[in-house]
């Protein structure tokens, strides 16, 4: 759920618990140990990887028909608000921006590009104003530090199940009903392109006044205050719930990537331990033999 | 003077920035249509003959060539005819219309169902539930369960073809 941001941060001592480690030469039980929790580290990610991976399969399927919705919605703004190169557009005063990640980490940086972006346009604002909403616990996680005061909104329990348009309103509607009164507004997602790739997008939302003065709703028909009003809100839904769409398949593929190359950092730690694990082994034994030997022959 | 010479610069802009464009590309002779729930698009920028929408201020036909205008949609029936003539139709619960200037027309609906495969039985039954509720509860509720009952009551019309 959606709650009012500035943030309570919570602060809690920490011990210094880290015991002195074990110095010198590695014992036959400690390689055995490493080389375990290695070995159920990479069940982990695989399994991970498998999950991950199945419900990419599920999400690249949704985003065919999200991404008609989410083009088909973007397309009234494009046209009210054509864009035109080389004409640079005029920066309103008051801005929000909706960062769209989720709850849950391990899936490579598209967290922490969005959060990167987001820190980027935070500390070129100059004198506008920019308030952050934050949806998931990453992007919150990410900007509490610097810029705890920018944040307007944050919500999490995303990511865990595929986003849904009932999601997109929630969030859509606590947006609407902040209280804040943004000029224009931009959501950063990352739009999907293959399997191994992302990018960082910026989607333009433009609350009902903003609409209201561009000069090319005139040439619209049979538009009242009314109809504007209720269009203005769906589209904001519809925006947010695409970028929900793409960012969750971004996500669900990069941390299949992420995952895969951990489960092959994981082999490659498990050979090297198993060959340390083996030649300390001969060596015991070769020492040992030593001590008899030598003792023997003492005799 | 002033004001017309940059409209005139807009205009011309404007038609670079459509060429460049390549999903811009169609004529305006046609009507491309953009049909699509949360999850599936029906039709995806696909050129066709008519559509018929219901809207909160009644039924809108759009043919190729409509004046642009915009749109809340209303429970009920969606028919759109292909060029070849044939009808589909189907109902949607809520969403958005648009048509563009650049001649595009977009359908964004929040459930999209064929007609063929409403439940006359579990829509009744819906309405009556629905109806029971929208007498109790706090407003917020009852505004809710009057949308619903709506919703079941466009639901059977259109399965009993009153439309």
């Amino acid at each position: 759920m959606l709650r009012q941001g500035a943030g309570t941060l919570q602060l809690v001592s920490q011990g210094f618990a880290n015991a002195e480690q074990a110095r010198g030469f590695a014992t036959l039980k400690d390689i055995s140990i490493r080389l375990k929790s290695v070995k159920n580290i990479q069940k982990i990610t695989k399994s991970m990887k498998m999950v991950a991976a199945a419900k990419y399969a599920k999400a690249e399927r949704e985003l065919k028909g999200a991404r008609a919705y989410g083009v088909g919605a973007k397309t009234f703004f494009d046209n009210i608000d054509p864009v035109v190169e080389g004409v640079e557009k005029q920066e309103s005063k008051k801005q929000v921006l909706v960062l769209i990640t989720s709850d849950r980490g391990l899936c490579g940086g598209v967290h922490s590009s969005i959060v990167k972006e987001a820190k980027n346009i935070l500390n070129n604002a100059g004198d506008k104003e920019i308030r952050v909403v934050a949806i998931g616990d990453k992007s919150r996680a990410g900007l509490q530090r610097l810029y705890a005061n920018s944040i307007l909104l944050s919500g999490n329990e995303i990511g865990r199940a595929p986003p849904s348009f009932a999601d997109a309103s929630i969030a859509a509607k606590a947006i609407l009903d902040s209280g804040y009164d943004f000029e224009t507004g931009t959501i950063l997602f990352n739009r999907f392109k293959t399997v191994v790739s992302y990018e960082t997008s910026k989607l333009q939302i433009l609350p009902l006044e903003a609409i209201k003065a561009k000069e090319a709703l005139s040439t619209y028909d049979s538009v009242d205050d009314d109809v504007l009003q209720s269009y203005s809100e769906y589209s904001l839904a519809q925006l947010i719930y695409y970028g929900m769409k793409e960012s969750a398949t971004s996500e669900q593929s990069s941390r299949m990537t992420a995952m895969d190359g951990a489960s092959k950092n994981a082999g490659e730690m498990i050979d090297k331990l198993t060959l340390a694990f083996n030649r300390t082994r001969q060596a015991v034994i070769t020492r040992e033999l030593i001590e008899i030997i030598s003792g023997a022959a003492c005799v | 003077m002033l004001a017309r010479t940059i409209q005139r610069f807009s205009v011309v802009a404007k038609r670079g920035y459509a060429a460049a464009a390549p999903a811009a590309n169609a004529n305006p002779e046609e009507l491309r249509l953009t049909f699509a729930s949360p999850d599936t698009a029906v039709f995806s920028n696909a050129v066709v003959k008519q559509v018929d929408v219901p809207t909160l201020a009644g039924m809108v036909g759009v043919l190729a060539n409509h004046v642009p205008t915009i749109g809340v949609l209303k429970p009920g029936v969606v028919s759109v005819t292909t060029n070849e003539g044939t009808v589909q139709r189907l109902f949607v619960s809520s969403g958005t219309l648009s048509v563009n200037i650049d001649g595009s027309c977009q359908v964004l609906a929040e459930e999209v169902l064929k007609v063929e495969e409403i439940d006359e039985s579990a829509a009744r039954a819906e309405l009556d539930a629905a109806q029971r509720a929208s007498g109790e509860g706090s407003e917020v509720a009852r505004a809710e369960a009057q949308i619903r009952a709506e919703v079941a009551e466009a639901l059977i019309k259109a399965a009993t073809n009153q439309q």
